[in-house]
């Protein structure tokens, strides 16, 4: 038992991350082996990695979020306005722009599961309705104000034993979601619906209830992800969304093959967002040129599924 | 009845020699020796599960037979190739859903197979292409407007097209057509226009493999007919020499002892009263279930026995419907409501509706109902191991590991833990459809053992099958449906395969609309 969880097939990621790691330690030792950038990886990983997560739950119910970066730049720009042109408090500007992601969160799942449109075309949908909302807002401009830096800033700034917020924000959603999809039965249901809709359905598996929570789920979280993200770099960016959703997709689909082979998982998807971290900074690091990083996830990703449909077929 | 000598005749339109299927577990068709004449219509007919399907697909080069098998087209062997080769050699297909395009026209859909006919500049020349279609349908002496889309078409003008299509190309005086089950979806009136049409094929030279359910028909069209039972070759025979009777009886099998039911049971208070039930197929049926009984609903193919079980547990909408239960009207059924009331279907199609393949054992077992794992809102795997082992116990499930992969189960094993799923939730009336699908006879043997068992504790089954040996076996009570309609009881004594074939397989008399 114990071998197969440590085998190449079960974890192979891990192993190609420490490849990684000595590969560019060899190759930079000054830069990249400085406690430094592994802060720099661990922070930076934090926030792909709750875009990432925010995608594990509706994937594994079956349902694409394309609209996840159109959620992440309306709630990093709403947060932004409010503390911007209003007085209101940080807190309460936290929870205007986390409503807001509820919000489109409903309005993805009536499209979805209400209106029955596909949801790669629903999101992608939604997602232009969303981009045209962030351009009415921001009026295509950046939002800057001292009002981002001071209390605001801090919800991402504080470190808690050393490790700065965001980290921990996503190590306790990556908990709830890890307990959700492993140890309740809502889990058990979520995987039912993605592998087979209507096997679940005839066991009497309320399906159009999870893929309608599945939805408001990603919603909520990659909002959380925007009003982090906001805080991080203290501006609100009418571009800073969309960026977030390829990434975050290679993460949770190189992740479906880790661990769980074949199963869209917390785990598996953490370790995936932090091999590519670290890919990604060791290349910008050593000096590599601007689309060496877009080169390394492009061949991860092929790489990742590609061997697990060989292995499948080996069946 | 004499036994027809293949060796005889060598140029046959068809001749297979020394042919056999084995797929893993089970051999489909067991050295099989047939051929079929030149210019004649040779019916073939057998229960479900008699290998006329296998044949089919082997003929038609979608299944390789067992090395020892020799196939000839036309007095050509065929050894490589099969499918190209039997079609160049002139064996030619109609499969039951006819292989046309609904959306497109009847020049497109021939088009679509022999190509179409084309100017120099490369543009396609359409009056020659209308005119060609049009000739080659009325060499059998069938008109339809050929710029019509397939959709606006009649069944038998359908029909006609994919038989013209699929002979299309060929010389006079040769050929052989196979047709699967041209009736099914036709009225009685219709068939007879078809068989018009299959008559003027063959007095163009061409031999038809005629395979139909419907024995009466076999009458009316064949010129011989050959038997298949478990994958063997009963008889073939001139129809001249042989009786509607005969045939019943070379289907079942001579050594049918007929089961004696313990005329055990007074029967249970009735439990799920079905009024009204309505679908695409079904004309409102109506019956009755008591606790602790096995019903069986038998029917063919088009009967409406493929939408029954889903229409009972709301999975498809019939909008008549109305259930009893224990008393109770139901309000609305949907299967999470049946669900919650114990009623359960175990679906008849494993990959697609009764097991998720990327489970394991335990958790395509407890899916069903995970209410009883709950611990403070965990699940207990503990729990679920033990219920779980308590039904592999049950079933005889090999390997009897929790944690095994559905996948790489056996057939037989992976259709245990779908009927185990379903027991486990504590049913009061579950419906199986097509229970034994490709199950091995031990695995079989198992889940009717199962079946039974829960009976005598009162679980009432529904079981829909087209498999009359086993209704036979299990049920207390058969209502037999032919064209969407009950058109027999059959309870106690009459509960025999015989009568069960012999109802299913009756001409359908009901089709006059």
């Amino acid at each position: 038992m114990n071998k197969q969880r440590l085998s190449f097939n079960n974890i192979g990621a891990v192993y190609v991350w420490l490849l990684i790691i000595i590969f560019f330690w060899w190759l930079e030792p000054g830069t990249f082996g400085s406690s430094d950038t592994l802060r720099v990886i661990l922070n930076d990983g934090a926030i792909t990695g709750l875009v990432a997560l925010s995608l594990v739950v509706p994937l594994a119910a079956g349902v694409f979020d394309l609209s996840i970066g159109g959620t992440i730049g309306v709630t990093s720009m709403v947060t932004a306005k409010l503390l911007a042109d209003t007085s209101i408090n940080p807190t309460t500007a936290i929870f205007v722009a986390l409503f807001v992601a509820l919000a489109i969160g409903l309005v993805n799942a009536i499209v979805v599961v209400i209106c029955k449109i596909d949801p790669f075309i629903g999101t992608l949908a939604t997602s232009s309705l969303l981009g045209a909302l962030v351009l009415i807002v921001s009026d295509n401009k950046s939002v800057a104000s001292p009002r981002l830096l001071g209390g605001f800033a801090r919800i991402s700034r504080i470190k808690i034993w050393g490790i700065t917020a965001p980290v921990l924000y996503l190590f306790v959603v990556a908990l709830i979601l890890w307990f959700l999809l492993e140890h309740t039965a809502t889990g058990r249901r979520i995987y039912a619906i993605g592998f087979n809709r209507e096997t679940a359905r005839l066991s009497g598996v309320n399906v159009d209830r999870i893929r309608f929570y599945s939805l408001i789920t990603s919603a909520f979280i990659a909002g959380l992800a925007g009003v982090v993200l906001t805080s991080r770099i203290s501006v609100g960016s009418p571009t800073i969304g969309p960026p977030f959703l390829l990434p975050a997709f290679a993460a949770v689909f190189v992740g479906a093959t880790q661990i769980r082979g074949g199963r869209f998982n917390v785990l598996g998807t953490l370790i995936a967002v932090y091999l590519i971290g670290t890919g990604n900074t060791g290349l910008s690091l050593s000096g590599q040129p601007l689309w060496a990083p877009q080169v390394f996830v492009g061949l991860i990703l092929i790489s990742a599924i590609g061997l697990t449909g060989l292995k499948r077929r080996n069946v | 009845m004499q036994q027809w000598n293949p060796t005889l005749d060598s140029t046959a339109a068809v001749e297979v020699q020394y042919l056999s299927k084995t797929f893993p577990g089970t051999r489909a068709l067991d050295d099989l020796s047939l051929s079929v004449e030149r210019g004649e219509i040779h019916a073939i007919v057998g229960q479900n599960g008699s290998g006329k399907s296998t044949l089919i697909k082997i003929l038609a080069g979608y299944h390789a037979p067992d090395p020892t098998a020799k196939v000839w087209v036309g007095g050509t062997e065929i050894v490589n190739d099969r499918a190209a080769k039997a079609h160049e050699l002139g064996l030619r297909f109609v499969h039951q859903g006819l292989g046309l395009i609904d959306e497109l026209d009847v020049i497109d859909n021939f088009g679509l197979i022999s190509g179409f006919k084309r100017k120099k500049t490369g543009r396609l020349d359409w009056k020659r292409q209308a005119a060609h279609v049009s000739s080659q349908l009325s060499r059998f002496g069938i008109q339809v407007d050929v710029m019509k889309p397939i959709k606006e078409l009649n069944a038998v003008q359908r029909t006609a097209v994919a038989i013209t299509r699929a002979l299309e190309g060929l010389g006079p005086g040769s050929g052989a057509l196979v047709l699967d089950e041209p009736t099914v979806a036709l009225t009685k009136l219709e068939v007879e226009q078809l068989f018009t049409i299959i008559h003027e094929v063959q007095r163009s030279g061409v031999s038809v493999l005629y395979v139909s359910h419907y024995l009466d028909e076999i009458f009316d069209i064949a010129d011989r007919v050959t038997v298949l039972k478990g994958g063997k070759l009963v008889v073939t025979s001139k129809i001249e020499s042989i009786t509607h009777k005969d045939l019943v009886h070379l289907m079942v099998g001579r050594n049918v002892n007929p089961i004696i039911k313990a005329s055990k049971k007074a029967n249970g208070a009735p439990l799920l009263s079905v009024k009204n039930l309505i679908g695409a197929e079904l004309k409102g049926i109506d019956f009755t279930v008591h606790s602790g009984e096995v019903v069986g609903i038998a029917g063919l193919q088009g009967s409406g026995i493929a939408e029954c079980p889903y229409l009972l547990i709301g999975a498809s909408t019939s909008k008549e419907l109305s259930l009893t239960l224990d008393g109770r009207v139901m309000q609305k059924i949907s299967p999470p409501l049946m669900a919650r009331n114990g009623i359960h279907l175990v679906p008849g199609d494993r990959k697609s509706q009764g097991a998720i393949s990327e489970f394991n054992v335990r958790e395509n077992m407890t899916l069903g109902d995970l209410a009883p794992f709950r611990r403070h809102g965990r699940l207990s795997t503990k729990t679920e191991k033990e219920l779980v082992e308590h039904w592999i116990g049950e079933l005889d499930l090999v390997p009897p590991d929790p944690e095994h992969d559905y996948l790489t189960l056996s057939g037989g094993n992976q259709q245990k833990v779908i009927v185990a799923k379903w027991l486990a939730v504590n049913p009061k009336v579950l419906i199986l459809d097509e229970p034994t699908n490709g199950v091995d006879i031990g695995a079989r043997e198992k889940i009717y053992s199962v079946i039974r068992d829960q009976a005598s504790h009162g679980l009432a089954f529904i079981i829909c099958s087209s498999d009359a040996g086993e209704l036979a076996e299990l049920c207390d009570r058969i209502l037999v449906l032919n064209d969407g309609e009950i058109i027999s009881e059959l309870i106690g004594e009459q509960v025999n395969e015989i009568n069960i074939v012999d109802q299913l397989h009756a001409v359908n008399t009901q089709k006059t609309h």
